[in-house]
């Protein structure tokens, strides 16, 4: 049985009356791709937010990688190894693509105050941070475009270049809010089989929540279904397309 | 002729030192990390306090000097004293610009917090207020500068030169110097990782954090930093003018220093620079004006406030970035990019049937 990395017990949380999540419990091993499904509204980005730490549950416990993470701030859980995309891509406007995708590397000599103005200390690691992720930016095509300022982009390089900024910081989980929305069906299908190939590869583990079924059906391991902040299912995708209670909540006729 | 024009050379160079550094270091707080502090004029005045604090007591006790503090008399004395004892008079400027960097810093890091919890416009009014209460508090206390009267003596460091013009030359120098300084390291610190982690700060607070970025840690960092270059600013201010007087300090800086950021383009350090460059000949040239060159139905002095207000509804209408954009970071991340973007473009010349 492979490590579990990821477990949520009985998480709950509400916005004033209404409860957005309601005591879902959910285990992910190691280098799986776990799908999340469900109607508009059901939960599943609160989820992502509760489990990034964008938001704290009112109650239940989280653990990640065998530590209990509920109550740290986002940039602990970052530090973790966990890296969250968001639905609606939120990339610094102000910072130019190369700039973007260097923000999410880990460990940065540079980053300190006090080492920061002194280029020889940081130097060689800079250098080849820029090389590591070099590849990443050619996968998404905008090599070409690594000085221009990310506000020029089209939606749709925003959201490559979330992913890429993403995939760049080495994290063990990354959550991904619908990666295929807003892009284009070829490229669509193109980063799922990337996803897989990561999965394959590097042994990362991806919790994906994503409308586009055909798509994500090939690549997961096991889905999740959500209505009104529950789960009411949880399978392989064979069994999930079969099961009345998600026909009825999502997938209709 | 000759020395009129050294001396307002000289006069002009040391406020243009003293503004470069109130903007680049609001730049540093607003235009790189995105904190709208209003207060500048507080951490300025940190600066001075000190040096109206700790200056005239230090000799005080240094130089036996018994008049009451307050004293015109002793004022007096602290200037004879100083002409008489260059070298402790050098370490005591020395060290007071040390002292208010490191008050700078500590009241940088104190006023952090509120930054922490509000955000842009209620921050702005929150350290406007701080910055206006301080000084009233400041002038209705005596035992800090000598309340609503300000406390005068303190001597200019070079006052032993003799010659009022070498005087001020030495002293403009020097305060370039430490406002190349503080250009020089807040370059190097903005173009380096550190310089994108602000800014991805100022762009997105919550989607830096969840890059692992600890948002708390460096907006301190920064407040700290940049409030310590002001507050150096205002020690330099306090010995040029060799008077520290609370109602100085009032919210004309915070504007200036606004201004000169506006102007010269937000996020980009040399425009800043140029900015106060503007700001700095305007301010002491129309200063130079006699009254009756022009005839105007108002004082000359109000001549400035108006230019200077005219001159932001233009930018803010027409260049709301400022003269000069904001541009990419300097790090040498790009040259890698560069570098393969040429080989790429060599290797398609080299074979162009591939």
């Amino acid at each position: 049985m492979p490590e579990t990395i990821l477990s949520l017990q009985e998480v709950t949380k509400s916005f004033g009356g209404l409860k957005a999540v309601k005591n879902v419990s959910l285990r992910i091993s190691q280098g799986s791709i776990i799908g999340l499904i469900g109607p508009n509204g059901s939960g599943k980005t609160t989820l992502f937010n509760l489990i990034s730490g964008v938001l704290h549950p009112d109650s239940g416990q989280i653990f990640f990688r065998g530590l209990r993470i509920d109550r740290m701030s986002p940039h602990e859980r970052f530090k973790l190894g966990m890296c969250y995309a968001f639905q609606i891509p939120r990339i610094f406007k102000g910072m130019t693509v190369l700039e973007n995708t260097m923000l999410s590397l880990k460990e940065q000599l540079g980053e300190k105050i006090l080492t920061a103005p002194f280029r020889r200390r940081w130097f060689i690691q800079e250098i080849r941070n820029a090389q590591q992720i070099l590849p990443l930016l050619e996968d998404v095509q905008l090599v070409n475009s690594y000085d221009k300022f990310s506000s020029d982009l089209s939606g749709g390089q925003m959201k490559l270049l979330q992913l890429a900024r993403t995939i760049a910081s080495d994290a063990k989980l990354f959550l991904l809010d619908e990666p295929g929305a807003g892009l284009a069906p070829s490229l669509a299908k193109e980063l799922f089989k990337n996803i897989l190939k990561l999965r394959n590869e590097k042994g990362l583990t991806f919790f994906i929540i994503e409308h586009r079924l055909d798509l994500l059906f090939d690549i997961v391991d096991k889905v999740y279904v959500m209505n009104r902040g529950e789960i009411i299912a949880e399978g392989k995708p064979e069994e999930i397309i079969e099961d009345p209670k998600v026909k009825e909540a999502y997938l209709g006729g | 002729m000759f020395s009129e024009l050294a001396t307002l050379l000289s006069t002009t160079l040391t406020f243009f030192s003293i503004y470069v550094m109130l903007s680049l270091s609001l730049n540093l707080e607003y235009g790189f990390t995105g904190i709208p502090n209003f207060g500048k004029v507080f951490f300025f005045s940190l600066g001075a306090y000190v040096a109206g604090t700790f200056v005239p007591r230090i000799m005080h006790i240094l130089f036996r000097i018994d008049e009451p503090l307050c004293s015109a008399v002793a004022s007096t004395q602290r200037i004879l004293v100083g002409l008489q004892e260059p070298i402790t008079l050098m370490i005591i400027f020395i060290a007071s610009l040390i002292f208010s960097g490191i008050v700078g810093a500590i009241i940088g890091y104190m006023l952090s917090y509120p930054s922490l919890k509000l955000r842009g416009d209620y921050l702005a009014i929150s350290l406007l207020i701080v910055a206006e209460l301080s000084r009233v508090f400041v002038r209705t206390e005596p035992n800090i500068v000598c309340g609503t009267d300000g406390i005068g003596g303190i001597p200019n460091p070079f006052i032993s030169v003799g010659d009022t013009l070498i005087k001020e030359v030495l002293y403009s120098i020097l305060s370039g110097v430490i406002a190349y300084l503080s250009y020089f390291f807040i370059q190097r610190i903005v173009n380096s990782p550190y310089g994108r982690v602000i800014k991805s700060i100022r762009d997105d607070e919550l989607a830096s954090q969840l890059l692992g970025k600890d948002v708390k840690r460096f907006k301190a960092e920064v407040l700290m930093f940049a409030s310590s270059i002001s507050a150096v600013a205002g020690c330099l201010y306090a010995f040029f003018i060799g008077f520290v007087y609370p109602d100085d300090f009032i919210i004309v800086w915070t504007m200036y220093s606004w201004l000169m950021l506006l102007l010269g383009g937000l996020a980009n350090n040399k425009g800043v620079v140029v900015g106060a460059l503007v700001m700095v000949i305007i301010d002491r040239g129309l200063r130079r004006i006699p009254s009756y060159w022009l005839s105007l139905p108002f004082d000359v002095s109000y001549l400035r406030g108006t230019i200077f207000m005219i001159l932001l509804l233009l930018i803010i209408m027409y260049k709301p970035r400022g003269i000069f954009p904001e541009k990419p970071l300097d790090t040498p991340a790009r040259q890698v990019f560069e570098a393969h973007i040429k080989k790429v473009v060599n290797l398609k010349k080299e074979s162009p049937h591939q």
